[in-house]
């Protein structure tokens, strides 16, 4: 299993770009002058003026003053922020932006994701019991999750197992083992993930939402009584 | 009340004359089409020696088995059972409107009339029941003769995976088995269930003397329709009656009207009467041979002087279709019941009695 915070691989740690990484230039006046100006001037203050350099200043990029940017730069950088643009939801669609290609269709294209939301619940789930973890699951993330949908209204969804690959405000759409996609509505289903031993039930009908708003919303206790 | 109905609840009583000399007379389809029959009287207007009566002895059993419904799809059990005979399976719950009823009627058609909650975990295609609230019932239904359901297709495959991970309850069965050769009751193998034998009982020693009879030939012909509905309605009210035992029909009953002021359909006179009675889950095959006993018995007595008989059969309230896939509910009552007056010449007179919830009609 990947670490998402393993140390950067030697590769990279031995390539060009990072070995011409440099601490900037400082004039050998400076370098003599500041050591010795800052220790004496707080030298009265603290008792260890050397180490409060050490980890404070020493190789460290500040700014003594605060100038003024001429209103001609501020002109520029607002025609520059304007200038960002982004795609509207009929350009989205026309240009195919979210569709996953059929050629991705694969189930062990997507069993890394997996993986790595197996670490990311795992992380979630800490040493939290039942009641806060279910809270936080509301806010969680489900892509890479294995769900099964375990009822439905409609029979020939009952039983479908697969990776998540992506959410919508009404859809999960999963990745099948024999590499289909299924697209299966969030409304009129149950659905249910394995995490060590324990079952979880998602009610889809209280979880159509789409996933950057769920984060945010605060939900509250609602019965489940008919699909 | 009409607050609660939108309109007042019917029971239906089909009646129907026919001969079974005449080639379009349905009777044999009538007796095989109803599977589930429960109870069995047939009532002879006079008392019948015992060696006679043993002409009806007609031996039959059933098992009562705690199944899993992937028993049912098992390639060995359609090969054995349901391709070479008649299998008849009815699951015994609490009942049709609370609770999951499994059917297997006697042309292999597994018929399953679940709960919501049930037919939604299911993963099976079905249909919303007739009957109750909407959608509150569903039924599924599935060929066991079909060719196509032979395992690696993937309709076979589907059911397979169906009863073996998300309906895997056990329910308890009542099952008989006809093999088409012999038309006697088989065994069944059940292994590895543990499956219990019940022989169903004739009992031929009830008789009941000093009786009311009617004259039932006042309606075997039909010469003004309109009176020979009343005449018949009133005929049927006697044969249940009769086939309570009531004391209301005994000729020396002596009843307060305050309580009941009935009479039986005039003209009548007293006599003595003898019933055979069964109980348990019976094949329609043993019906009809007892039906066809009885006629037989009937035009063969040398001094003819049983006019006639009846027999009554009462199908099981709970049993999710009535005659020939019609399906059936349960709502005041789950009334699925028949009975034939059958003459010595061949008349019979046919009663069907349907509760509300029925498509039969």
């Amino acid at each position: 299993m990947s670490n998402l915070y393993s140390p950067l691989p030697r590769y990279i740690q031995n390539s060009q770009v990072a070995k011409n990484e440099r601490p900037p230039p400082v004039s050998e006046t400076t370098r003599k002058f500041v050591p010795k100006f800052v220790m004496g001037s707080i030298g009265s203050t603290s008792k260890d003026p050397a180490k409060i350099y050490a980890t404070k200043i020493k190789d460290k990029v500040m700014l003594l003053d605060n100038p003024l940017k001429s209103s001609e730069e501020k002109k520029k950088r607002i025609i520059l922020k304007k200038k960002v643009k982004t795609m509207s939801a009929k350009e989205k669609r026309q240009t195919r932006t979210y569709e996953i290609p059929k050629e991705c269709h694969k189930y062990e294209l997507f069993v890394p994701l997996h993986e790595l939301w197996l670490q990311y619940i795992e992380e979630l789930h800490g040493k939290s019991n039942p009641n806060i973890f279910g809270q936080k699951l509301l806010k969680a993330d489900f892509h890479g999750a294995i769900l099964t949908v375990s009822k439905s209204k409609c029979a020939s969804y009952i039983g479908i197992t697969g990776i998540t690959i992506q959410e919508t405000e009404n859809m999960f759409k999963l990745i099948t083992k024999d590499n289909s996609m299924k697209c299966i509505p969030k409304g009129h289903s149950i659905f249910t993930f394995q995490l060590r031993d324990h079952m979880f039930t998602l009610y889809g009908d209280q979880f159509r939402y789409r996933s950057a708003i769920r984060a945010t919303k605060k939900f509250k206790n609602k019965p489940s009584i008919d699909l | 009340m009409s607050i609660f109905l939108s309109e007042p609840v019917k029971s239906k009583l089909h009646i129907s004359h026919s001969s079974i000399t005449l080639t379009k007379s349905r009777h044999e389809q009538i007796i095989l089409d109803h599977p589930f029959n429960n109870n069995l009287n047939i009532f002879f207007p006079s008392i019948i020696s015992s060696e006679k009566i043993n002409l009806f002895n007609n031996d039959f059993f059933y098992y009562k088995v705690d199944l899993p419904l992937s028993w049912f799809i098992e390639r060995d059990f359609i090969r054995d059972y349901v391709k070479s005979g008649c299998v008849v399976a009815l699951s015994l719950t609490e009942g049709i409107d609370v609770a999951d009823i499994i059917a297997l009627d006697s042309l292999g058609t597994l018929i399953l009339n679940l709960t919501k909650d049930t037919y939604e975990e299911l993963g099976l295609d079905g249909k919303p029941a007739k009957f109750g609230p909407d959608k509150q019932r569903f039924v599924v239904q599935i060929d066991l003769k079909e060719k196509s359901l032979i395992p690696g297709k993937r309709g076979y495959e589907r059911i397979k995976w169906c009863f073996n991970n998300t309906l895997t309850k056990k329910f308890t069965f009542l099952i008989s088995f006809l093999k088409s050769g012999t038309k006697k009751s088989s065994e069944i193998d059940f292994s590895p269930f543990n499956a219990e034998k019940i022989w169903g009982n004739f009992d031929f020693n009830n008789i009941c003397d000093n009786i009311l009879i009617p004259d039932l030939n006042m309606i075997k012909d039909i010469t003004n329709e309109f009176q020979w509905k009343l005449d018949a309605v009133e005929i049927y009210d006697w044969i249940g009656l009769a086939s309570i035992q009531a004391r209301r029909i005994k000729s020396h009953d002596q009843v307060d009207p305050f309580i009941s002021v009935y009479k039986p359909p005039e003209p009548y006179s007293p006599g003595n009467g003898s019933f055979i009675k069964c109980t348990g889950f019976i094949p329609s095959l043993t019906i009809k041979e007892l039906f066809d006993s009885v006629s037989k018995f009937l035009q063969e007595d040398e001094n003819k002087n049983i006019p006639w008989a009846i027999i009554n059969v009462w199908g099981f309230k709970d049993s999710p279709i009535s005659w020939n896939k019609h399906e059936h509910g349960y709502f005041m009552n789950g009334e699925n019941n028949y009975s034939f007056i059958v003459y010595n010449d061949g008349t019979y007179i046919l009663y069907q009695a349907l509760g509300t919830y029925d498509t039969y009609s």
